[in-house]
């Protein structure tokens, strides 16, 4: 148990992209209460640890999973059982208080890395979905993978079991 | 994603002088070249190609929209039909009620649509990242 006053430690999912955008904001939100590790995807994030007030910390990267639209799921099945056991490892070395997957995909199997350890979890859904959650959602949601599942809009809520409305980045 | 017909529609108004001043375009994947205005796919920062705009087209993604609302410049969206789910026309029609911002599923009205996006005052974002930091740390502090 950490003593009082100490900063938390967060792991965030990076992403990429318009979400990155959006994980970005969330970051600079805790960054004056807060510590951070992140992992990242091998393509790539749109701001970068470090840089323009998101805080620097230790990165895991990941391999890329596909979107729904394109490549063999297969493939994303195999790179998402390298991301669990190398997100094991990173947690078991950095013991975060929290890990917050922020829209990204990756964040089935690093919620689920953390849930095997016990860490307190949270997916943010993007801002994005208003109406119909995305497959990473349901995906967290049908398989508990997180304690937390937050939405940013209102509507969403009720579209997975314990689905809240916490805010959102707008 | 490539949103050739978004680029393409603008290339062609560029063509016909509809904007009046240089047009840039941030293609991205799109395989579309643009023909009458420049161009290129990525830009390792946008910010001082909004900050030198006097008006933005913008695709109906996350970060796009986030940064158009926050630039304090007009601008008009078009929803990306590959988008899964038709997510990003759910979220423009959203933010549409919510903002006031202008928006299409059809770039074929970027004409049309131009001079009300460029006229109509816009709501600025409320911000509520502090309610969600809030209750990130509430939740660090719990087991």
């Amino acid at each position: 148990m950490k003593a009082p006053g100490t900063r938390p430690l967060i792991l965030v999912t990076l992403a990429g992209g318009g979400y990155g955008r959006e994980c970005s904001i969330v970051i600079r939100a805790l960054s004056g209460g807060a510590d951070f590790i992140y992992t990242r995807p091998r393509s790539g994030v749109t701001e970068q640890p470090g840089d323009n007030g998101i805080p620097d910390g230790p990165q895991l990267e990941l391999p890329d999973l596909q979107t729904v639209n394109s490549g063999s799921k297969l493939t994303s099945l195999a790179s998402g059982v390298v991301i669990f056991f190398r997100t094991l490892r990173f947690l078991l070395r950095h013991r975060p208080d929290c890990v917050a997957g922020i829209t990204a995909r990756e964040s089935v199997f690093v919620l689920a890395a953390a849930r095997v350890l016990g860490i307190q979890t949270l997916f943010l859904e993007s801002v994005t979905r208003v109406s119909v959650p995305s497959l990473t959602l349901r995906l967290i949601a049908r398989l508990r993978l997180s304690r937390n599942i937050w939405v940013q809009w209102p509507d969403l809520v009720g579209s997975v079991p314990n689905a809240q409305f916490r805010g959102r980045v707008l | 994603m490539p949103f050739d017909e978004l680029i393409a529609e603008v290339d062609r108004l560029s063509g016909e002088g509809f904007f009046n001043e240089q047009v840039v375009c941030q293609t991205g994947q799109s395989t579309y070249v643009p023909k009458r205005c420049e161009h290129f796919r990525y830009a390792p920062d946008l910010g001082a190609y909004m900050a030198s705009a006097s008006f933005l087209i913008v695709h109906g993604g996350t970060g796009s929209v986030i940064e158009a609302m926050l630039s304090n410049k007009p601008f008009l969206a078009f929803a990306n039909p590959r988008a899964a789910d038709d997510h990003q026309g759910q979220f423009l029609s959203r933010v549409g009620d919510e903002y006031g911002i202008v928006w299409s599923r059809n770039c074929a009205e970027l004409s049309r649509l131009f001079l009300p996006a460029s006229q109509r005052g816009r709501r600025m974002p409320s911000n509520e990242s502090a309610r969600l930091a809030g209750a990130i740390f509430d939740l660090c502090s719990r087991r």
